[in-house]
């Protein structure tokens, strides 16, 4: 079987390009009330599950409501864009991803309402300073293996 | 005669998950729970909003995170089967002193569907929901691992918000190693003890390591070793005693979240909650404290506590330090054995807080085995705060030195 192909980062320059090789860092375990997070990120959508009662989203996916505390809930497409809350710069990390060391990770909240945790691409991990909280962010996918597509944010050019 | 719980609480409901036994389709153990809590809510008609206590074998977090919920008791009682039979009990004792009206028991196991989602031992028997987790399983692929690593974004909200800088926050650093070079047991005591120890400057805890930006290593605490242990007596077996008693004036528990990505304001913990069921318990507020022993993993965890306290307003969290009131000799002394950023941090911070406050308000807090004079201080009140998780849960306790 051919290995899934994977967009490369090669930096906060932000130059892309694609090759053959596996993706090396953790790649989240699907659960059993996820399926359509996942499915969405295949496809390049980033979903968000939806409480039908009350209309307001939550994140991350629950089996009930954490508002209402209905379980009449569904999934909403989102339109993938944000704004930094905060950042950090990580420098003394762990396993696969010591190798990209340092790198920014983020909370972004979501046009939507609600909250993401992510890698912040398109910022400079030398400059922390620079990096705006409140900057916009779009999402994009990267594929990690054949199911598995993870979403990560990148600042949006003003 | 009956004892002072005789029917001081009763059971009010049972239920269970939609589908039990051997399962066609695996479900974890989190869904397990929650299926069964909905329907227990949907058969009293006691909303789930309205649980103020929760217990259970080590889910209780992620349970009220799940259900978005802070409930002002929380237990996690985790001894095998007979847990839930302990949890009712405790929950009795809870609600016939006052502290809750409604308590939560709740279980949730996928013995069986864990084979087939290939996680036996995960996400079961006090163990949370681990790798099944939907909050892990939606933040694992992001590079955090240890306690900085998610600590540092709320030093730089906190930062943001409040216009603070970095060296603010090393004054904590400094002025905690002042108060452990007068410790002879604190870990960094001296250059002798250990070769990072001694006095340091905040230029030094500046210039130190990064971590995880903001994060230099002297902002962030140890991991050493500890073992300690305090007993909580009545009155009258206090009376007894050759020790001083040291009275709890006052006590309360919260929490806002388990993982990050829920907590609202990245500038606030649940010690705002905590602090004010201790201190309304107590009769007593913040001005009437004498000195703090806060949970100091990271400087900005010391700042933010001491805000929620009411001990500093919003963003002057690092004044005490900074201005030297909280140094020693100051007149507000917090963290006088040194804190885990210079005395020890094992891990778990809480029993440390607990020693240190019960010497100080029992006038033994100088070195017993060394005999150097210099931590002991003259407060006669103390607010005692821990900070659990990712800044997650807090637990206050409010102090008092007998007569």
């Amino acid at each position: 079987m051919r290995p899934a192909t994977r967009v490369v980062y090669y930096g906060w320059l932000g130059v892309f390009g694609e090759d053959l090789l596996s993706y090396t860092k953790p790649i989240p375990r699907q659960g059993t009330h996820t399926k359509p997070f996942w499915e969405g990120a295949r496809a390049g959508k980033l979903m968000l599950p939806k409480c039908e009662d009350c209309g307001r989203v939550h994140w991350y996916p629950r089996h009930i409501c954490p508002n209402c505390h209905s379980t009449n809930l569904s999934w909403i497409e989102a339109s993938g864009e944000g704004t930094i809350y905060t950042y950090a710069v990580q420098h003394l990390t762990f396993g696969p991803w010591k190798e990209e060391a340092p790198y920014v990770t983020a909370y972004i909240d979501l046009k939507e309402g609600e909250r993401m945790l992510t890698v912040l691409r398109g910022v400079d991990p030398e400059k922390p300073e620079e990096i705006k909280i409140g900057a916009r962010v779009q999402v994009e996918f990267e594929p990690a293996d054949d199911d598995t597509h993870i979403p990560f944010f990148r600042v949006v050019e003003e | 005669m009956p004892g002072s719980l005789y029917k001081a609480a009763a059971i009010a409901g049972a239920a269970e998950a939609n589908e039990i036994g051997f399962l066609k389709e695996p479900v974890t153990s989190l869904q397990l729970h929650i299926e069964a809590i909905k329907n227990l809510s949907d058969q009293t008609g006691i909303p789930i909003s309205r649980i103020d206590g929760v217990f259970s074998t080590g889910w209780s977090t992620e349970l009220c995170e799940h259900l978005g919920i802070t409930p002002k008791y929380i237990d996690t009682t985790a001894v095998g089967g007979c847990s839930f039979e302990m949890h009712v009990h405790h929950a009795l004792a809870a609600i016939y002193a006052g502290i809750i009206d409604i308590a939560l028991v709740s279980h949730g196991e996928n013995g069986h569907s864990a084979n087939q989602l290939g996680g036996r031992g995960v996400g079961n028997y006090a163990a949370g929901a681990g790798q099944q987790s939907p909050a892990f399983e939606m933040s694992m692929a992001y590079g955090l691992g240890s306690a900085p690593s998610n600590y540092a974004h709320a030093m730089v909200r906190h930062m943001h918000r409040y216009g603070t800088s970095r060296e603010d926050y090393a004054h904590i650093a400094k002025v905690s190693r002042d108060w452990a070079t007068l410790n002879p047991r604190a870990a960094m005591y001296s250059k002798e003890k250990h070769p990072f120890g001694g006095p340091i400057t905040a230029e030094q805890v500046e210039e130190s390591r990064v971590i995880t930006w903001p994060l230099t290593i002297l902002h962030c605490c140890m991991v050493t070793d500890h073992g300690g242990a305090v007993f909580v007596v009545s009155p009258k077996v206090a009376a007894g005693l050759k020790t001083k008693p040291v009275w709890i004036a006052g006590a309360g528990e919260s929490m806002s979240h388990g993982n990050m990505l829920q907590m609202e304001d990245f500038t606030k913990t649940s010690a705002r909650h905590s602090a004010e069921a201790a201190y309304t318990m107590a009769g007593l507020g913040p001005a009437d404290m004498e000195m703090a022993m806060v949970y100091d993993s990271f400087t900005i965890t010391a700042a933010m506590t001491i805000e929620m306290l009411g001990l500093a307003a919003p963003g002057e969290g690092h004044l005490p330090w900074k201005d030297g009131r909280a140094a020693p000799g100051g007149a507000f002394p917090i963290n006088t054995n040194g804190g885990g950023l210079s005395f020890n941090h094992s891990g778990m911070y809480g029993m440390p807080l607990l020693i240190e406050a019960y010497r100080q308000l029992s006038g033994t807090a100088e070195d017993g085995v060394h005999g150097d004079p210099g931590k002991q201080t003259s407060a006669r009140t103390c607010v005692v705060n821990g900070t659990g998780g990712s800044l997650s849960t807090t637990g206050t306790l409010v102090l008092i030195a007998d007569d």
